[in-house]
């Protein structure tokens, strides 16, 4: 039915993903959306924002699927204040949640939907009261809108009674509702919610819709580190809007620098500096980075090795040159070994058994230095 | 937007609105209410999505406008206020002041376009009602409403017009109240809507004792006026389930029975029961019953007898002894007649007597009992 020629139908320009796009204006225009969407896709390639975006379609665009950015009906449910749209986000247990933390975590979802609602670093999922509000909002005809629309971010922290009681409602949808579920990791969705939603995949987004993204939803940051800060949070929205409030590229230079002091273990005091300094904050969000760069200097080294043209693009394409050195200096190295020791240290900085970050990083820095100086 | 009014007067319509107002909600606009100045009228408006209320009061209106503003925290204010006047004003970026004698309170306001509208009541039927049978349509029905989310449509009140009536039904699947009523001024025609208990609870405690109160159906909301407030309940989305199905068309005997000592007398018996099952025995003899509970488990064993009008069959019934409290309570008359068929069969009752216009109906589905 679709030839090469064929242009794909868009409802929203700015909301990419051309192929998704097309595929839910095709059964807007038949009339035929499905109860339940699955999105699923790469973390941070604006899922959350392009649910919101077919909520929009849904209760504000024309027979033709065009919307008016500037209709009120359009600018509630982008605001998130729509009474047929619900948005729901994984939160704190409520026992460990202010009702000022969750409005202003909303707030910011509503201002800036590719962004990670920040509950500060308190463990986040979806409980079954929420779901149960859910229940009691689908019972009921709409308030003003076309189509009730839920979307729930996040659909893998579902707390398993939650995902049960959710269950009910994609088995029995009331006639007036769409819900459209979201997630990073489709695989940790029940296979009987999975079996019940219609999927949309997507793929990270290119590094000129990154760039174009964040500087329309952070005008004041500096647009020359933009193209950087995309490649270096491996093209992921999230984490390149928390980017914005480090300086990333200190941190990515501090790696190089560890796996330079790493392959010449003798200068130990220098290495136990960089440490030191990395895993002073209580909170090891340096130390994270500086090991997701770690990882990313040596997926960069994999694609130099498998495609020495640069056909694909690198994480670290400033810093061509060294990459280039050092791939001289470790042709020999077995990458998949070093990945894998770095995976290793990712998981015990993660480990709730807390233990010494310093110990992980001296374990790292030798591993590095067998793997690397054979 | 700038309008003067008596504290007072603005401290009373805020009143009437302000419990609407959610404590946690997805929609954080629910949290505002809208003031909307225009035409000598200042309207307020809150909402939680299920029930809206808007309220009205006269005002000195300088400049027309709308705004969103904070709920709790300007009824707060107003609250701890003498009644001086108070002149509120809003700029164009939606920043409240509001002013008194005492001094100014800044209030950071939002875009009133982004706050629910008001319920659209298209194609409308409207019936008036006097506020004490619209009380009792309510009050005797809502009791037996459903918690049970997984069937919606029974966690709500049915409303149910007919030629020059309106019967309100509530059910849970093991027991039914309804309540029908009759009179001329209602509409000749045919429409049902569902209508939540919460609803239904905020409208019983704003009805005043006398006077009448206008409601209105519309597709998706039901409006109350009652005065200068309007509350709007959104109706439940579901088809109601075919209750006339389950009523029996005839039944074998009557039992008339002093409802006040029924209701004593249960009341006692039942605190022996299984506080499981909660069930009470109604043994029936000619012109008298026992009503007896046991609980095995703590050896407890209550009995009592009562004289009654019956010349039926000798049989043993039980009941849940909560839903038999429940439909005597809801029995206003000095007796209440049950009409039975067999101890497993669903069980009758209506007031033995009630006003000529009306008919109160309810039905308990009786325990099914082994070894009796």
């Amino acid at each position: 039915m679709s030839s090469a020629a064929e242009t794909l139908l868009s409802f929203d320009p700015s909301l990419h993903h051309p192929g998704a796009q097309h595929q839910v204006m095709q059964a807007f225009l038949s009339g035929r959306l499905p109860h339940a969407y699955l999105l699923h896709g790469p973390e941070g390639c604006g899922k959350a924002r392009f649910a919101i975006g077919m909520a929009e379609l849904v209760n504000g665009a024309d027979d033709q699927g065009r919307l008016d950015p500037n209709d009120a009906v359009v600018r509630k449910v982008r605001h998130l204040q729509h009474p047929d749209v619900q948005f729901i986000l994984p939160t704190p247990a409520q026992s460990n949640l202010k009702e000022d933390e969750l409005r202003d975590a909303r707030r910011e979802i509503a201002a800036n939907p590719y962004k990670r609602a920040d509950f500060g670093g308190k463990n986040t999922f979806i409980g079954i009261d929420t779901i149960r509000e859910l229940k009691h909002e689908a019972r009921f005809k709409l308030y003003e809108g076309r189509r009730k629309v839920f979307i729930i971010s996040e659909a893998d922290t579902l707390r398993i009674e939650a995902a049960n009681a959710l269950l009910k409602l994609l088995e029995e949808p009331p006639d007036n509702l769409m819900l459209i579920l979201v997630t990073a990791n489709i695989h940790r969705m029940l296979p009987t919610i999975r079996s019940r939603c219609q999927t949309v995949r997507f793929s990270r987004l290119e590094e000129q819709a990154l760039v174009d993204i964040l500087k329309a939803h952070a005008p004041k940051a500096d647009p020359a580190t933009l193209p950087s800060l995309a490649r270096l949070s491996g093209f992921n929205l999230k984490r390149a809007f928390d980017f914005l409030n480090r300086d990333v590229i200190k941190i990515r230079d501090n790696a190089i620098d560890f796996l330079r002091k790493a392959v010449l273990l003798h200068r130990g005091q220098e290495i136990m500096q960089i440490i030191e300094a990395t895993t002073a904050r209580r909170d090891l969000e340096e130390a994270r980075l500086l090991l997701w760069f770690l990882l990313l200097w040596f997926q960069d080294l994999l694609h130099l090795r498998s495609n020495p043209d640069k056909s694909q693009p690198l994480y670290n394409a400033d810093q061509l040159t060294t990459l280039e050195r050092f791939m001289g200096f470790t042709a020999n190295a077995d990458i998949a070994a070093i990945v894998w020791d770095i995976e290793k240290a990712v998981q015990a900085i993660n480990d709730p058994r807390n233990y010494n970050p310093q110990l992980i990083f001296t374990d790292l820095a030798i591993a590095l230095h067998r793997h690397l100086r054979g | 937007m700038k309008f003067s009014i008596r504290r007072d007067e603005f401290y009373e319509a805020l009143q009437k609105v302000v419990s609407v107002i959610p404590q946690r909600s997805t929609i954080s606009m629910t949290q505002n209410i809208l003031l909307s100045a225009h035409g000598g009228q200042l309207e307020l408006m809150t909402t939680d999505l299920e029930i809206t209320m808007v309220s009205h009061v006269t005002a000195e209106i300088a400049t027309e406008g709308d705004i969103a503003i904070p709920g709790r925290l300007v009824h707060d204010i107003v609250r701890e206020l003498p009644n001086v006047m108070l002149s509120f004003s809003a700029d164009a970026s939606y920043r409240a002041e509001l002013r008194s004698d005492f001094g100014q309170y800044k209030i950071g306001g939002e875009n009133p376009s982004d706050f629910p509208r008001k319920p659209a009541l298209d194609s409308v039927r409207e019936i008036t009602l006097p506020n004490e049978v619209l009380k009792r349509l309510i009050d005797k029905s809502i009791f037996a409403c459903s918690h049970d989310e997984l069937r919606p449509a029974l966690t709500g009140v049915l409303f149910e017009l007919g030629e020059n009536s309106l019967r309100t039904v509530a059910t849970d699947g093991h027991r039914l109240a309804t309540l029908f009523y009759r009179s001329d001024s209602l509409p000749r025609e045919d429409f049902s809507a569902i209508l939540s208990t919460r609803a239904l609870n905020f409208v019983m405690r704003n009805l005043e004792a006398d006077g009448v109160t206008v409601i209105g159906f519309g597709p998706s909301h039901a409006v109350a006026h009652m005065g200068p407030t309007r509350l709007f309940a959104r109706l439940i989305d579901e088809r109601y389930v075919n209750y006339n199905k389950v009523i029996p068309p005839e039944t074998n005997f009557d039992l008339t029975v002093d409802t006040s000592t029924l209701l004593a007398s249960v009341k006692r018996v039942s605190l022996f029961s299984n506080p499981i099952t909660a069930q009470v025995l109604l043994r029936l003899m000619p012109n008298r019953m026992e009503i007896q509970a046991e609980d095995i488990d703590y050896g407890g064993e209550a009995r009592e007898e009562i004289e009654c009008n019956y010349e039926g069959d000798e049989f043993v019934i039980g009941f849940n002894s909560r839903y038999l409290q429940d439909l005597l309570r809801h029995i206003d008359a000095p007796q209440v007649i049950f009409h039975l068929i067999r101890p497993d069969f669903a069980v009758l009752a209506n007031p033995g007597d009630q006003p000529e216009n009306e008919d109160q109906l309810m039905l308990l589905m009786p325990i099914r009992l082994e070894n009796v």
